[in-house]
């Protein structure tokens, strides 16, 4: 099912006055994707998550499913599955009785499954018809997100990352059209995060739910989702595939918010259609009013090569940071500057070795003071 | 498990026992002398407060108190305080406390509200309840009238002497009064641990119950009131150890003659009640022993009672 944010803003009223959590969010949804909020705490990413839910609901504007306006609707009207940050799983009840609950609690739910049983009311079910197939339910969850064996344990006596499970599970058994996670991997330690993550998106993957996750990491995000809206201070600033967003951000904090190693950035000028960093000229022909800019490039876009060969650009290597497969490499430019660049294992450089460098091309870009992007190249 | 390792173990112990020694001094003179005290004396036949003297060791006043009707009666009465009483002014707090939870306009006002009998003082506020139900120019009396309906002698027992079932018919009254008495001055505190409780209850709990469309009885049943339970054995608990020792609403609302006027059976006694009326005749022989004796009898009963209940709430009780 589609998802469509039309102009939603959303304020609430606190003792200091109205906060703004949300601000004029349009966002479109495609059907079927793994689709993160990302940005730091108070951007308004949960905020976005539970308007979708509707457990908040909208100050302006208007949320549709597909073509329906569910701006309205109440929470159980809606549909969707939810997964909580700290999983809220029932703590008197066994991991079977969290997951069922929606089914059999549910007047709406119940409803819907008796229909299924029954063909549209063509045959009547009986009691223990509809209860095995809660049972049947049940069990096919838990063997999607591999809880099965736990089944009879109570919340308290799981991992971090069975708990998790057994959230997804309870949120995924009603069949709802929409998946939201709640920042779900923010409680793991690293190693199951990343498991956990692709255990995420191969459920999403088969059971083709529209899913939408909340998350400030970056990486995480990066690597899991089709999409990803970056939001800051209740704005959307991008929204768009995360390699895509991640080689051409909109702005500075796009830039400065993406990227395992931070983006290097400097204080440059333009003149007459050049920008220099310091008196070092880095681009020609830029079409670009004269002033003082931004410059950003990526790390990984810059490549150190012998001096000679870096058409006039140079920097002294200070220190070599060998973090697993690659060395982040920092040095200086001639003005002071400091900056870094990947490198492959292995290298032969050493603290105070002159490197000459090269910028890939369209690695370069160009922020106003403003922060947004007015030259890529 | 490791045993603590200090550089100078037993200085270790010395101190520590330095430091529980006031407390430790303040419970063997105020509770465990008393304690074994009263155990020794209920077992003293004929023991005279003056002198100390005694015939022998026997069990006696136990078979003796065991024997008396006022002091069976006091028993049912406190009984009924603490089996009738408690679940039904718990019931009331835990409605009120839910219903409290669910406003957010005046809630701290409405809270205050319901403290104050806590604060009220137990014999006024047991004078006012007698007052409220007296016969001639009680309100509860004149509220009926307004209805058709004859004034009730709630709390008066005048020609109850006359037979057993207008005996019965007064103590049903006043039993009746001292139900209302127990729900009025009970609701303060229940109610008011009851919202902590429901509180302390992350609201994830009901945001997820929204999402999945849980009607709000259900939320209440399978979410509410199970991880509301630790409070409620806790209520349980200290309630009905408080109703063992309920003394003074039946002295405030029923005169030290523990009944209605007329009554000379003492109608409305407790067993803490039956201790103080006992000791109050001390200087005869064998009083002490037998306000010494109802007094353990309490003990037990409360003891009993107390490790019943914490075995049950195991069973249904979820900590998180």
């Amino acid at each position: 099912m589609q998802v469509r944010f039309d102009a939603v803003t959303k304020q609430f009223q606190t003792k200091k006055g109205c906060i703004t959590a949300v601000d004029h969010l349009s966002l479109t949804i495609g059907s079927g994707k793994l689709i993160g909020f990302l940005g730091p705490s108070g951007c308004g990413k949960t905020t976005s998550l539970f308007m979708i839910s509707g457990i908040h609901p909208l100050t302006e504007g208007r949320i549709l499913f597909d073509e329906t306006d569910v701006t309205a609707l109440s929470p159980e009207k809606r549909g969707v599955g939810m997964v909580f940050q700290n999983y809220a799983l029932y703590p008197h009840l066994s991991v079977r009785e969290n997951i069922e609950f929606p089914l059999v609690n549910s007047r709406e739910m119940k409803k819907r499954l008796m229909e299924e049983l029954s063909d549209g009311g063509k045959r009547s079910v009986s009691r223990k018809r509809f209860k095995d197939s809660v049972a049947e339910r049940v069990h096919e969850v838990a063997r999607l997100v591999e809880i099965s064996e736990y089944l009879d344990r109570k919340p308290s006596e799981l991992s971090g990352g069975q708990q998790q499970r057994v959230a997804i599970a309870r949120a995924i058994v009603k069949r709802p059209s929409i998946l939201l996670l709640d920042e779900p991997l923010s409680n793991l330690d690293a190693r199951l995060r990343v498991q956990t993550r692709e255990e995420i998106r191969s459920i999403q993957r088969r059971t083709g739910i529209t899913t939408v996750f909340v998350t400030h990491d970056q990486e995480e995000a990066l690597n899991l989702c089709d999409e990803i809206a970056i939001m800051k201070n209740g704005v959307l600033q991008q929204y768009g595939a995360p390699q895509d967003v991640y080689d051409n951000p909109a702005n500075l904090f796009v830039a400065e918010f993406l990227g395992g190693t931070k983006i290097n950035l400097f204080e440059a000028r333009a003149e007459a259609g050049i920008v220099f960093i310091g008196d070092l000229k880095i681009r020609g022909d830029i079409p670009v009013a004269d002033g003082r800019v931004t410059l950003g490039i990526r790390p990984e876009n810059l490549l150190s090569c012998a001096p000679e060969d870096g058409g006039g650009l140079t920097a002294r290597v200070e220190r070599l940071i060998r973090l697993g497969g690659v060395t982040t490499v920092e040095a200086v430019l001639p003005g002071g500057e400091s900056l870094r660049l990947m490198k492959e294992n292995g290298s032969t450089l050493k603290p105070g070795d002159t490197i000459g460098l090269k910028i890939l091309p369209g690695a370069v870009c160009l922020f106003a003071e403003g922060g947004e992007k007015i030259w890529q190249g | 498990m490791a045993r603590l390792r200090l550089k100078n173990p037993r200085r270790f112990d010395n101190t520590a026992y330095l430091y529980l020694l006031p407390a430790f001094l303040l419970l063997a003179v105020f509770t465990i002398y008393p304690l074994v005290n009263t155990i020794l004396t209920s077992a003293k036949l004929d023991y005279r407060f003056l002198t100390g003297a005694y015939v022998r060791v026997s069990l006696r006043h136990y078979a003796d108190i065991m024997a008396d009707a006022t002091f069976l009666r006091a028993v049912f009465n406190t009984a009924f305080i603490a089996f009738v009483c408690v679940p039904l002014s718990m019931l009331s707090a835990l409605v009120t406390a839910l219903l409290l939870n669910s406003i957010k306009k005046l809630r701290g006002f409405f809270t205050t509200l319901y403290y104050l009998p806590q604060v009220t003082n137990v014999i006024a506020a047991g004078m006012v309840f007698a007052f409220l139900f007296n016969s001639n120019f009680g309100l509860v009396n004149t509220m009926l009238g307004w209805i058709g309906i004859d004034p009730v002698a709630w709390i008066s027992g005048v020609n109850i002497a006359k037979s057993a079932a207008l005996y019965n018919q007064a103590y049903l009254r006043c039993l009746f009064v001292l139900l209302v008495y127990s729900l009025w001055s009970g609701l303060s505190m229940k109610v008011v641990l009851f919202l902590g409780g429901l509180q302390n209850i992350n609201p994830q709990y009901y945001q997820v119950a929204q999402i999945d469309g849980t009607s709000r009885w259900r939320v209440l049943r399978k979410i509410t009131l199970p991880l509301l339970s630790p409070t409620t054995i806790y209520v349980f608990i200290t309630s009905v150890i408080t109703a063992f020792k309920a003394y003074s609403a039946v002295v405030a609302l029923f005169g030290n003659t523990y009944g209605p006027i007329g009554d000379n059976s003492k109608m409305m006694i407790t067993i803490v009640g039956y201790i103080i009326d006992a000791l109050g005749d001390y200087l005869s022989a064998g009083a002490i022993s037998i306000a010494s004796a109802a007094a353990v009898i309490l003990l037990l009963i409360i003891m009993g009672l107390t490790a019943l209940q914490l075995k049950l709430s195991q069973k249904w009780v979820h900590y998180k």
